[in-house]
This record gives C-alpha cells, structure tokens and sequence, in this order.
C-alpha cells in the first residue's frame, strides 16, 4: 500500500538523529531528537490506516500554534508511515503539577489563585484556536495537557483529535458528557457541546484542585455519578448539603458569583458554558483576585456559619385556597378585637382598642416578637418540633396573655409562608390547637396578598381610581409578593422565593464563616437580580403603567429610620434614596465586622439586645435589592412605604365592622 | 491522642482528591510459612510500600490494609494514606494454624467499612482489591466467606488475587473464592517479584480513571506454571 503524502511533509526514520528515549507507552515510544524535537514512533499494530489519513490530514494543514504539538512531519520507515515528528512540549502532567494538592504546593510553591486563573485562560486559549480550526480535542484529560508554568500549558497527544471526519477515538470517564458515557467514541463524531463538558469539568478541577464536580456524599462511581448529573455544590437556594467533605465546598464559597454560575449550568444541563464565557469570566476573575476582591489562596479552609441545615425555599407549595378558619373566642364578655399574624419572621399581636369609620394608628394596639419561625424548618421543610416548642409557642402563648390583659373578645390567628411552606403543617397547627387552644388560618399566596392591599387601602382611607395600576410589593421573611391591582381587584401575584430569612438562609448555605461580608451581599444581591429577572419575564405586570407602587415588610419599613407603623406610613422612596440606603446598610455592617461569621455569631449571641437591631440592619440590607430591582423592572420612580401590613388587612376583612 | 489519629486521619481522607485504590492484603503467617517464605514475605510487603511510595501517583491513590491468619485472623494494618503507614508496617511472625475463612471475613469488612467512609465524604475511589496469599489448606469454615467474596467479584465489586505459595498450596481452595481469577502459584518464595508486579499494577491503575478498564502488566514475573 502506497500513502500520498506530500513530499515535503515526509521524513524518513534513518535521517532521524535521535538523542534520547522520553517516555514509552502503550501506544510507541517517544524519543528527543538532536534538532529538539520529539519523535514519536507507534508500536508496530497501533498506526492503522484511519491514523494515518488523520495525521496526513493534520500535517497539511500546517497548523502552528506555540504550545500544540501538532504533527509536523510524518515518518517513514522504508516506504511505510512509523510514526510522526512534532514540536517538544515541556512540563508535566496537569494531574500531578495540579490535580494532587500536595504537588501542586512541590511544583508551584509561590503560586495562588491568580496563577490558576492564567493557567486557564492559557488552556482556554489553545482550545479556541482549535476550535476556529474545526479541531475538537475530544479527549481532554489532565494526562494530556502538561503545565510548565502558568502561562505555558503543552498539549500533546493531538494524534487523537477530532478533525474532519476523524473521530476522536478515546474518552476518560472523567470528562466526558453524561449523555455519551460508555459509548464506543470510535463510533460517533463529538459535538462542541460534548466538549463544553469537559472543559468544565477541567476549568472545575483547576478551581478546586483535582477535586471532580461530580463527586458527592454518598455518592457512586464517577461514571454513575456524570450519569445521575447530582451536582452538589449549593447556588443560591438550590442546595443539597451533599457536597463533598474537606476543603471543596469552602474553595466553591469563595469563587465569584459570575464563575459558579457558569460551573452550575454547565453541571446541572442548564446550558453549558462556552469558551468565551469561561474566558471572559477568568479575565474578570484575575482582575477581581488583583484587586483583592476575592480570597486568592489555593487551598481554603474555614468553617461553616451554622452547623444547621437550613431551609432556603421557605415558600414552597401552599394551597390556592387559604386553609382552617383564624376565629377563636378568648372570652364571650369582651368585645374587643385582635389579630394575631404568625409570620415567618416573627409573631405580632394588633389590638384594636377605639372602634372607628375613620382609620387611625392611634386606635390600635401593636406588639411584635422576633422568633424566626422559618428557622426550624429543616432542609426538607419540615417544621422541626423541638425548636418551635422552645422558640415560637413561647412567643405565641405570651401574646395571647397580652390579647387577654387587653381584655380581647375575638381573636384572628393568620400564619404565612413557614406554616404554608411547613410538609408537617397539620401537625403545627395541631400544635397550636392543643397547647394554646387557638384556631389558626394558613393563609393562600393571593388571599395574603389581597389582605396586605386592603390594609394599605383601609389606612389610606383613600378613592380607589377604578383605572390605576397600583404595584405592591410585600417582602416577608418566606418570599417577596409582587401583585398588581387594578383599583382595588388583584389583576396577578407573583411570588418570588426571596424571604429576609430565606436571603439569610441562602448566606448560610452558600458562604464561609470566614467570607467578607462585601462578597456575599454582592453575591446575594446576584442571587436576589436573577429571581427578579424571572419576574421581569413575566407578560401580565407588564400591561399599561404604574400609578403607584406599596412597598411592604420589614426591610422598607427599617429603611424609614422611622420607629413605629404611624411614623413609616406613607414615606417615601426614590430609586436614588434606596442606593443611599443600601450603602448606607452594608457600611455599617462592614465597618463593624470583619467577617459574615463574625456578624452572624455577634446576631446570634446577642439578639435580645443590640444584636436585634443588627439583624434588622442585615435583613435590610439583604431585602432592598429586591425593592429597587423590581422598581428598575417598571421604571418607576417612587415608592410609598405602607406601616400596615397584613394584620391590618386582617382586621379590616374579618373584625371590622 | 486516639481523638488526634481520628481528626488526622479524617483530614488525610477528604483533603486528597485523588480518587482510592483501598488494597487488602490477607497473608498467612500459620506456622508453616516460618523460615525462609515468612521471611521473604516480609521483605516483600516492605518493598512493595517503597515501591508505591515512591511513584507520585499512586502514593496518593493507594491505601492498604494487612490481615494475617493463624489460628485466627487479625488486622494488622487498617487503612490510612500511605505515608503514615510506613513507618508503621511491623515484622510479621508465624505460629498457629490457617484460620482463612475468617481472615477474608475480616478483610472485606474493612474493605466494605472503607467504601462506606469514601461515600460519606464523597471521596471517588476504585473497586477494592483483596490479595490472598497461603501455602496451605484453611483450618476454619471457609464457605460464608468464599460466597461473599466470589458475589462482590460476579458483581465486580471486587477484585481479587489469590496466590498459592509452595506445593502444599490448596489451589482448589483459594479458587472458591475468586471466580474469574485463576489461582496462581508463587515462584519459589519469590515474594519480590510478586509485589513488584504488584505496585506496578497499582500504578497502572491509579493512572486511569475509576471504571475505565485497564490491562495489568503480565504475571509471567512471578508465577509458576
């Protein structure tokens, strides 16, 4: 058999002036030679005629590129192809330069994350110009990339390339796609998408040394676990509380918003990254680790802020329909009035003492407790018994003392987005019942909502136009409540799962005790934009304008600086003063703690006294973004600020008469 | 102290992402292996621990544990990273009988506690290896323990070596428990060669990627035909 080979691309084996062996594998031998380049001979069986087309075809195309070592010459013994000549690559391997920690620390010992970041825009780099070339790699693997230095990767085995028709035609289970696991890779042509897997996975393992994305407590084999595609490092509320143990999650807590979202698609089939996704995100990265605005050790090491596994989708499921009926006598001889709202952040008590056509906040009786009920609810929402009966029934049962003292007849028990989300609902109900003899309602998404406008309309005492589009947004401690009215009919809710303490929760699981507090509130506030911008897609808010926009709930109401409903109501806010007030919330917080630990164990120890009102200074801080992101959405300019919550609106539907 | 050894030994586990080779020597020490095999035995296991440690990948892929068998079975080295286990491989002596059965109950316990320490901490890790080695015929019921073993390797769970030392070997034996592996005989008491070829398939595989499959180097080494 004869080959047609250009001539000038041919040499032969005995003009060949080797200097020495390099390596030897199942595939040839590998020697220097006197001119520097290597020599790579196949074994005897192993350069079959598809090879040999493929290296033909790669030698004519004259690629050239600084740190590929693309077949140059094709070599002949007698008249038969034994192998090729190609451009020396020094260094070694990526899996152990970087993928073995302690060697990384032997090979590199000055290096930090900065070095990582160029070594995979090096890396990155190589794989665009074989992509603009129509090359896929096929075969990534830390075998076949060696590292020199950070911005000197080699990589060699490019025989195996995909080009043209030739398929790639091996596969470390590591790296490839869940979809075309265990298949014969001789058999099929790769995508660009097979590949976007895998440079993931690589990009993954250079961030987190050696560490596979796929690995997981309680996990299988690598294959089983690419195949099963859990992906267990937490992204915002998406979180399983499988990731592995050691040093990976805290590494993963570090890295930038803009870089774990790109590993998240990529790993949960979202959308896999590109390369210039990657690209881009790196360069960001080495300016942001430049500047300081990220930890840029390579191995990180902290400890978690709560050992608790905490809730971070505090407004799942719940009824359309409100369950139970709120009505409980407390005593037939009073006939004074309360509500009583079991929220997900707190308990509050409103006593109506003067009954009057004309609203005022001087007729009421307002009293508020703090329990963070939406804490007891575990990872999988189930509203643990022990800390509700220590945290929450306390709380409950003394505002049922002060209903009582007040000498309140009837009373409305409503409870929101932790009862409504609670998988044990019945039984904390039950709870309720037995141990304190009220009748409680879980309240519905839209008839919390519907209750929240009625209050604001009721304190306003105001002519509802028939024709205007009032906004209100309501964040509470379970979710944010978007809903459009027009005059006083609900036109459409939207709920978006960002609570005060499903944004403190999402802190819990997504950060380190040791993560600067700058980091996460920016990485929060990415987590709480990209919830909003589900909102923003939404067609039905999006008819005619504004007339006027509510906010509701503790963050807006803090922001007031105002103490007290009456003070708060109706204070308004531009886009601009809710930025000042922003930066004005996180200076205060950065300035007094070093760390997002340090500021949750000072809550944490002190949240009868001063803590409390950090706390309030955090919720805030964290809860705004929302408020002002949904403003940007409508372009609106101003919003009210409504001191009546929900319990008025209560009161105003069931006891007022 | 022992709270120390647990903490290190945690933090050996989890900080290394290299995915495991955890390797399970069952050695019999009875009292006919003494003099020259027992000997040659331990100057093996030695240098098969030099010759993996000396190999910067599988130093950090391989993890051993070592059974012996007398009249009964007992561990003598429980799995940890490589390097702390040097200094801890201890002189091996014989006496007593072949309490086989037992060993390899033993063994795949430790085997199986091991996986199960992998998964908890979401470690990746490679079907164990179990290695069994006697020059004789077992004194206890083997039947419980030689099912356990031949299911794991049907359902290639496992993956075992068994090797006959010396012309008492019980051949016929060792194959129950090993269904797709024939048994071999050592060449004389030509231990070297054995954990020789041993670490260099350890090598090969710590090179590969967890269910990829990969061809060990030939036996011709240091069995006997």
């Amino acid at each position: 058999m004869s080959y047609q080979c250009d001539p000038n691309n041919v040499l032969l084996e005995s003009d060949l002036a080797i200097d020495h062996e390099i390596a030897s594998g199942g595939e040839g031998i590998a020697y220097r030679l006197k001119s520097g380049k290597v020599y790579k001979k196949y074994k005897a069986n192993r350069l079959n005629n598809q090879l040999i087309e493929k290296l033909t075809y790669l030698v004519s195309k004259k690629l050239n590129y600084t740190g590929i070592s693309f077949p140059e010459k094709i070599v002949f013994s007698e008249d038969v192809p034994v192998g090729y000549v190609m451009p020396y690559a020094s260094g070694k391997p990526m899996q152990t330069t970087i993928f073995i920690p302690s060697l990384l620390l032997k090979h590199f010992p000055d290096w930090n994350r900065i070095n990582l970041a160029n070594l995979c825009i090096d890396i990155l780099d190589k794989i665009k110009y074989l992509h603009d070339n129509s090359i896929l790699l096929g075969d990534i693997n830390a075998q076949n990339i060696l590292v020199h230095s950070d911005n000197k990767a080699y990589f060699v085995d490019t025989d195996s390339y995909q080009i043209g028709n030739h398929p790639c035609p091996v596969g470390q289970v590591l790296f490839v796609a869940p979809e075309i696991q265990g298949k014969n890779f001789n058999s099929f042509l790769r995508t660009k998408d097979h590949e976007a897997f895998a440079i993931g996975v690589l990009l993954f393992m250079v961030m987190h040394p050696g560490k596979h994305p796929f690995s997981y407590q309680g996990g299988g084999s690598p294959a089983d676990n690419i195949k099963n595609g859990v992906f267990s490092y937490p992204f915002g509320e998406d979180v399983n509380y499988k990731s592995p143990q050691g040093p990976w999650e805290y590494i993963w807590h570090e890295l930038p918003y803009y870089i774990k979202e790109l590993f998240y698609n990529t790993f949960t089939n979202l959308k896999r990254a590109s390369i210039s996704d990657y690209h881009y995100a790196f360069m960001q990265y080495k300016e942001d680790l430049l500047s300081s605005k990220y930890n840029s050790d390579i191995m990180i090491m902290s400890t978690k802020i709560s050992e608790r596994k905490v809730s971070t989708s505090i407004n799942r499921g719940g009824t359309a329909k409100s369950i139970g009926l709120g009505t409980t006598i407390l005593n037939h001889k009073y006939g004074k009035k309360a509500v009583l709202e079991l929220g997900t952040r707190s308990v509050k008590l409103l006593v109506n003492q003067v009954e009057s056509g004309v609203f005022s906040f001087d007729n009421f009786i307002r009293e508020g407790t703090v329990t963070n009920t939406g804490d007891g609810l575990d990872e999988n929402n189930f509203m643990d018994e022990t800390y509700f009966m220590d945290k929450v029934l306390p709380v409950i049962e003394s505002m049922l003392r002060k209903a009582k003292q007040y000498n309140v007849g009837t009373i409305y028990s409503v409870a929101t987005a932790a009862y409504r989300t609670a998988k044990n609902q019945k039984e904390v109900i039950s709870w309720l019942k037995s141990h304190l003899g009220i009748n409680v309602q879980v309240l519905s998404k839209v008839d919390e909502a519907q209750a929240t406008l009625e209050a604001y309309l009721f304190s306003k005492d105001y002519n509802v136009n028939e024709h205007n589009n009032t906004l209100l947004i309501d964040q509470g401690g379970g979710s944010t409540e978007i809903s459009l009215f027009r005059g006083s009919n609900m036109i459409k809710t939207f709920s978006s799962n960002i609570g005060t303490n499903t944004l403190k929760n999402i802190i819990i699981a997504n950060f380190n005790a040791s993560s600067s507090i700058a980091h996460v509130l920016a990485q929060c506030d990415s987590f709480a934009r990209q919830k909003i911008s589900y909102y923003a897609r939404e067609k039905a808010f999006r008819d005619g304008v504004i007339d006027a926009c509510i906010g509701v709930g503790t963050p807006i109401t803090y922001a007031t600086g105002k103490k007290g409903n009456k003070k708060q109501h109706g204070f308004e806010f531009t886009r601009r003063s809710l930025e000042d007030q922003i930066m004005y919330f996180e200076t205060e917080l950065t300035s007094q703690f070093s760390s997002i630990g340090h500021l949750f164990e000072y809550i944490e120890e002190n949240m009868k006294l001063r803590g409390f009102a950090t706390e309030s200074m955090l919720v805030t801080r964290l809860g705004l973004p929302v408020y002002l992101a949904i403003m940007n959405v409508h372009n609106i300019s101003t919003l009210t600020v409504s001191g009546t919550g929900l319990w008025y609106g209560i009161y105003a539907q069931h006891l007022k008469k | 102290m022992y709270d120390d050894y647990i903490i290190d030994r945690q933090k050996d586990l989890v900080e290394n992402p290299t995915a495991r080779l955890p390797i399970c020597l069952v050695l019999d020490i009875s009292g006919s292996m003494s003099g020259d095999p027992i000997n040659e035995l331990n100057r093996g296991v030695q240098e098969f621990f030099d010759a993996v440690l000396s190999d910067e990948v599988a130093k950090y892929s391989a993890e051993v544990a070592i059974v012996t068998f007398e009249s009964s079975a007992a561990v003598e080295l429980d799995f940890e990273s490589i390097e702390k286990q040097r200094s801890k491989v201890r002189t091996l002596t014989t006496g007593g009988l072949t309490a086989m059965g037992s060993a390899v109950n033993m063994s795949l316990d430790l085997l199986e506690r091991r996986k199960k320490e992998y998964q908890d901490a979401g470690v990746d890790y490679y079907q164990p290896w179990l290695v069994l080695m006697t020059d004789g015929a077992p004194t206890d019921e083997i039947s419980y323990s030689a099912n356990r073993c031949a299911d794991l390797v049907n359902n290639r769970k496992l993956t075992v070596f068994p090797v006959g030392i010396g012309a008492s070997a019980d051949l016929t034996c060792l194959a129950r428990f090993s269904p797709r592996t024939t048994p071999a005989k050592l060449n004389g008491v030509n231990f070297s060669a054995f954990f020789a070829w041993l670490s260099q398939s350890v090598s090969h595989v710590s090179q590969s990627t967890p269910g990829n499959f990969v061809a060990l180097p030939p036996t011709s080494g240091w069995t006997s035909i």
